[in-house]
């Protein structure tokens, strides 16, 4: 498996894949502008996407009400920058291995982070992950056992990503 | 009503609607088994600009405890924090601060 992140000398971030993660990411803004839009789709991803801010009922109604809209656009505009940047993709070779790269501007990394973590916890609310742990105890014969290997590699993205980052004052 | 009880009135008024206004809300933070700890204190260090060790804190007390406050403030800036939270992807909510 082929995963290099680096922050390159104009501040964007090189992100490398080999061809195969990258096909496996392919179909995923596709899969959550879905759940997006579509909120009848899965109750409890909805839920987690967009969690209550008030206990109290009328308050929480007129807080989606005035700021409702604005998280939904916001992680919208995450898939279409996610999007955007697995069709402007790079062939490259590492080591002798058919590999792409993506590329990520500063402005745009958080974002793409966000993307990268919205898409974990739908997959894991579909896999009804309830302790920590989950990834310690994978199991390969269980039925779902592609989407657990896809959130594990969406953790290992995202670490990287954060470690790519520049230290935080 | 003579006019100094007028003038007694309303500052009493205005104190009143200055006290509530200024009510202190919490944003808590939960746990969940999803969201990675270095995601959560790298979030925490962005949005409230806490340094890695009190990030660090808020993120071990919301993986150890259940929840952590990570700001206490106006209503509409804890409005707008939980916002950002939610855009983060973290479980946040706000209730008003007790005593």
């Amino acid at each position: 498996m082929i995963l290099k992140i680096r922050r390159k000398f104009n501040r964007s971030y090189s992100v490398v894949l080999d061809t195969d993660s990258a096909e496996a990411l392919q179909d995923l803004p596709r899969k959550l502008r879905d759940l997006l839009t579509r909120p009848d789709v899965s109750k409890q991803v909805t839920a987690r996407l967009f969690p209550r801010v008030y206990k109290d009922a009328a308050e929480e109604e007129e807080y989606r009400r005035l700021l409702g809209d604005e998280l939904l656009r916001r992680k919208l505009d995450s898939v279409k920058l996610f999007e955007d940047t697995l069709q402007n993709r790079k062939a490259v070779l590492v080591r002798g291995t058919d590999a792409v790269e993506l590329t990520v501007k500063p402005e745009e990394f958080e974002l793409w982070l966000g993307f990268v973590n919205d898409m974990r916890l739908v997959l894991g609310t579909e896999l009804d992950i309830q302790e920590d742990g989950w990834s310690e105890n994978f199991d390969p014969t269980h039925p779902r056992a592609n989407d657990f290997a896809l959130l594990h590699y969406l953790s290992l993205l995202e670490e990287e990503l954060l470690r790519a980052h520049p230290k935080l004052p | 009503m003579s006019q100094s009880t007028k003038t007694l009135e309303r500052p009493e008024t205005v104190e009143e609607t200055r006290t509530e206004h200024d009510r202190l809300w919490n944003v808590i933070v939960w746990n969940d088994p999803i969201n990675l700890m270095s995601y959560v204190t790298f979030v925490f260090q962005k949005l409230f600009g806490y340094s890695l060790a009190v990030a660090t804190k808020h993120m071990l007390e919301v993986h150890g405890q259940g929840r952590s406050i990570v700001a206490t403030v106006e209503r509409e800036k804890a409005e707008y924090f939980v916002g950002r939270l939610h855009g983060f992807g973290l479980q946040a909510t706000m209730e008003k601060q007790t005593g």
